[in-house]
């Protein structure tokens, strides 16, 4: 396995400076984002993985355009690199600008995974992932709960404070198990995309223990962001044969 | 193109003031003001004094909330409809509704136009205004669905979606029997849209007025506005009448709004920039 460490932040385009406004309103995830990932980037990887939802699974080209300008704004300001027609899906658009936002100028692979998969074929994807013989990075774009207060995009769910809880929860303690049965109706109810990548995660380690550090948990403008850096426990290190 | 919205003929020189008259608790910028019948046509009486030219009624927010069923929005709206005919017999009346239930009980109580601001979500409402000799107006909300807020949405290309999607319905309606002068669209500020892609659609509001059919816009307090000028819901005038004066006179013909009295005096101004409106005196340097 050469899965060396993971970096979760939400696909949130607000993060991308130049798209929230002079006020910069999202200040606060932001820093938290670059922070993670530049813990990511610290470790060293020889390529950094990012992987989003979308509506299949699929590989996209690493010069593919991220074509920002279909969320508005940035105007012939785009520094998006390539000129492949086909254009990034905008989570992992929004992904790869904020990678390259907080610094990171080595390779990117770019995976969409169908956001109806069951977990068997995320954990497959991961163990896939983690075959490589280099040492890899992966950055996990989801969030929790986006009905989290009544101006939320989805309004308000009821049971939002509690999925949130439960989604930090399990990403902090490690809880693989937890991480594992995550229901796919009570994340697209919570209109949260922050199930598979994990799920993907987890398959990459082998469903071994992690530690995580969370530099963000809160909800902005009704949606629940979590910013964390996440590493394999000394012993999946060692099975992952990290410094071969 | 002269316009016809059931009873009410306009020239094409024309700016029409649509007023909001919301009879709703929860909407966001009136908060119920207009819930009370008596509120309510004390709301008309005022907007028609100011100046208003077609009367809007909406019987269910826009934004998510309480679900209202069709039974519920008819009884909000439709024995409104039937006194504001009574009260006024030439004004304008409009009903804010996705759903042809309602939009047919509103016509037979004296509704002359079909605000469609979920953008055909339900086809039969077109039938309902041809039915009726009223008009429709074809609203772009990206396909989102009713009541919904947009989250993360995305564009190729903007205003091709704009003008594919509310020219595609107006073409439907016209199809089902509305007549073509009859026919309004409106891009959908805020409607399946963020704040960037609202202004865009502001900009480019003449791409829309060149494709022939008379537009509508609806920009009135809407979160647009408050975040370009971080303003809240209740600071928005200024940001709202900018908008209008800059639609006008890229062509839009009607301005569905809460402050009547406001709007009307920039389209006059609008218009006389535009050459369209004699000024109300000149005597500077003329006497």
């Amino acid at each position: 396995m050469s899965m060396i460490a993971a970096a979760l932040i939400p696909a949130a385009p607000v993060l991308i400076p130049g798209l929230s406004g002079t006020l910069l309103p999202a200040a606060v995830p932001r820093a938290a984002a670059h922070r993670v990932l530049q813990d990511l980037i610290s470790a060293g990887p020889d390529v950094i993985i990012v992987i989003a939802e979308g509506p299949l699974t699929r590989e996209f080209d690493e010069t593919s355009a991220w074509g920002l300008h279909r969320l508005g704004g940035l105007r012939g300001e785009e520094p998006a690199p390539g000129s492949a027609a086909d254009l990034l899906p905008i989570p992992l658009a929004v992904g790869a600008a904020v990678l390259r936002d907080a610094g990171w100028r080595g390779s990117i692979d770019l995976r969409q995974i169908d956001r109806d998969a069951p977990v068997s074929e995320a954990l497959a994807l991961g163990r896939q992932l983690a075959g490589s013989p280099q040492r890899l990075g992966l950055v996990l774009l989801g969030n929790a709960s986006a009905c989290s207060t009544p101006k939320a995009p989805g309004s308000f769910h009821p049971r939002s404070t509690e999925f949130n809880l439960d989604f930090v929860t399990s990403i902090r303690t490690a809880d693989v198990a937890a991480i594992r049965e995550w229901s796919s109706a009570d994340f697209a109810e919570q209109m949260s995309d922050g199930r598979l990548p994990l799920q993907v995660l987890i398959g990459a380690w082998g469903e071994g223990d992690f530690s995580t550090e969370i530099h963000f948990a809160d909800e902005s403008y009704g949606v629940f962001y979590v910013c964390a850096s996440l590493t394999p426990r000394a012993s999946a290190e060692v099975s992952a044969g990290r410094g071969e | 193109m002269t316009l016809r919205l059931g009873r009410g003929s306009f020239s094409d020189t024309d700016l029409l003031v649509m007023a909001i008259v919301n009879r709703t608790p929860d909407s966001f910028f009136d908060k119920g003001a207009s819930w009370a019948d008596d509120a309510a046509m004390e709301r008309v009486h005022q907007v028609v004094a100011e100046g208003a030219d077609i009367i809007d009624i909406g019987g269910v927010k826009a934004g998510p909330g309480e679900y209202v069923s069709p039974e519920e929005e008819a009884r909000r709206v439709v024995p409104f409809v039937a006194a504001v005919r009574d009260a006024y017999p030439e004004i304008v009346i409009s009903v804010d509704t996705w759903r042809h239930e309602v939009g047919r009980a509103a016509c037979e109580a004296g509704a002359d136009l079909m605000n469609d601001a979920w953008g055909g979500v339900d086809p039969l409402l077109a039938e309902v205004a041809a039915e009726f000799s009223a008009g429709i107006i074809c609203t772009h909300t990206g396909g989102a669905t009713p009541r919904t807020r947009p989250h993360r949405v995305a564009y190729d290309d903007l205003m091709l979606d704009i003008i594919t999607r509310t020219t595609s319905l107006a073409e439907c309606a016209l199809a089902a029997g509305v007549p073509r002068e009859s026919i309004v669209i409106d891009p959908g500020h805020d409607f399946g849209k963020n704040t960037w892609h609202s202004l865009e659609a502001t900009r480019r509001t003449k791409e829309l007025v060149d494709t022939g059919w008379p537009v509508l816009v609806s920009t009135s307090n809407k979160d647009f506005i408050g975040e370009s000028l971080d303003r809240p819901v209740d600071q928005r005038l200024l940001g709202s009448l900018t908008s209008v004066a800059i639609t006008a006179f890229e062509g839009a013909r009607i301005f569905r709004v809460h402050a009547v009295a406001e709007t009307r005096e920039v389209l006059d101004m609008v218009a006389s920039i535009a050459g369209t409106r004699s000024p109300a005196s000149t005597t500077r340097g003329l006497a």
